[in-house]
């Protein structure tokens, strides 16, 4: 990842969705893996590890327990 | 009253199948996440130690995948503390948890249980911009960079060296050197671990069926959303799938439901059902590491605050920390 500043330390993030029901997570170097928008104003914390990067995943399900279809 | 049930089941487990049972869950509730990821190996290592040497160690896997390498960690790790390695899967074990499957001497599928290609997508710094998002950055799938290339060659009729460099630079001008670079060292090590982790079984498997399984796993099956079912998983990619076990499949099952209720898996996380009054802090577990002697639980926490700008009635929410907790 090297040594860049993180191009989205400081930014507030405002995001716009599509309709095909693809969301924007935070990557980061562990396990949590939460909507890039809950952590748009980034903590210390994770500045501090790897990089974090925002990006776009669309969720297929095979078997939804909700009854919806998606 | 769940982690008594969940042990309750746990325990039956390992006293049908002779095994020490250790459960993963990556939950996958949405907006609260989780993946593999090398943070995990620390909990595993506790378990593992509780247990001690073993004569076989069962895990119990849920997952949507993760991190690439640490599948190759965690199998190395348990086979630390065992001869005898083996995966129950009751429902989604998708990308990363299917390279970990590799490394098992045996899988116990249940009829839901689905397996997912291994073909990873990469993300870095380089990665192109996402054009409805430019803070994001899209992950670029190993198989669909190769796959293009193979378009050029085979269909487009490109095979003079001057039309390879045309159609390997039209490619480089979409995506950065560096991040294509970096499929490359991906699409190589996906290839090589698979091969490894199938190679280090109790009873060792032939060359050909190894390929025979990598290459379905990494490129054949033209799709990283394809789902693999038990049958599929067992006659067609010849994984080493265990014969159907109806009373394991339904304690297995309801092992699964337990997770999947307390981790409220069917329901997105939804702030403005969690804030109470202008501002309150919240915990979100959305992941496990279980066995009979211990619990470790994947925990988010912050804090939700209403505001009204910029839009009225909006709910902020700050996730201050995240990361694995003992909890007994």
């Amino acid at each position: 990842m090297g040594n860049q500043e993180n191009p989205i330390r400081n930014a507030n993030i405002i995001f716009n969705y599509q309709s095909d029901g693809t969301k924007y997570y935070l990557l980061t170097g562990g396990t949590g893996y939460p909507l890039a928008e809950f952590s748009a104003h980034l903590t210390q914390e994770i500045i501090n590890n790897e990089a974090a990067l925002v990006v776009p995943e669309m969720r297929e399900n095979t078997a939804n327990t909700t009854g919806t279809q998606s | 009253m769940a982690r008594q049930h969940r042990v309750e089941i746990i325990r039956e487990i390992g006293k049908l199948r002779g095994s020490a049972v250790i459960c993963y869950v990556t939950g996958d509730r949405d907006n609260v996440n989780t993946r593999i990821a090398p943070d995990v190996t620390q909990v595993f290592y506790r378990h593992l130690e509780m247990y001690g040497d073993s004569r076989q160690i069962d895990l119990v896997l849920y997952t949507r995948g993760g991190d690439v390498l640490t599948p190759w960690r965690l199998v190395h790790l348990i086979r630390e503390y065992t001869n005898r390695f083996c995966v129950l899967i009751p429902f989604r074990c998708y990308s990363a948890g299917t390279l970990l499957c590799l490394g098992a001497d045996e899988l116990v599928m249940g009829r839901l249980a689905e397996l997912g290609p291994i073909d990873p997508s990469v993300v870095n710094a380089f990665n192109p911009q996402d054009p409805n998002n430019p803070s994001a950055r899209i992950p670029v799938n190993i198989e669909d960079v190769y796959s293009y290339l193979a378009l050029a060659g085979e269909k487009a009729g490109v095979c003079s060296s001057d039309q390879q460099i045309k159609a390997f630079s039209i490619l480089v001008e979409k995506i950065h050197p560096l991040a294509l670079g970096n499929v490359h060292r991906n699409y190589m090590l996906i290839r090589s671990m698979a091969k490894k982790m199938l190679a280090m079984h109790q009873q060792p498997m032939e060359e050909e069926r190894i390929e025979h399984i990598v290459d379905n796993l990494t490129e054949k099956l033209y799709a990283h959303n394809h789902m693999i079912s038990r049958r599929e998983a067992a006659n067609e990619i010849t994984l080493p799938v265990a014969e159907e076990d109806v009373q394991l499949e339904s304690l297995l099952w309801s092992l699964y439901q337990d997770y999947a209720e307390e981790l409220a898996l069917s329901e997105p996380f939804n702030p403005a059902e969690q804030l109470q009054g202008v501002s309150c802090k919240f915990d979100v577990t959305s992941g496990f590491v279980e066995s009979i002697n211990g619990s470790d639980a994947f925990v988010f926490s912050g804090v939700l605050k209403r505001q009204d700008y910029p839009k009225a009635g909006e709910i902020k929410v700050d996730i201050l920390k995240q990361r694995w907790l003992t909890m007994s």
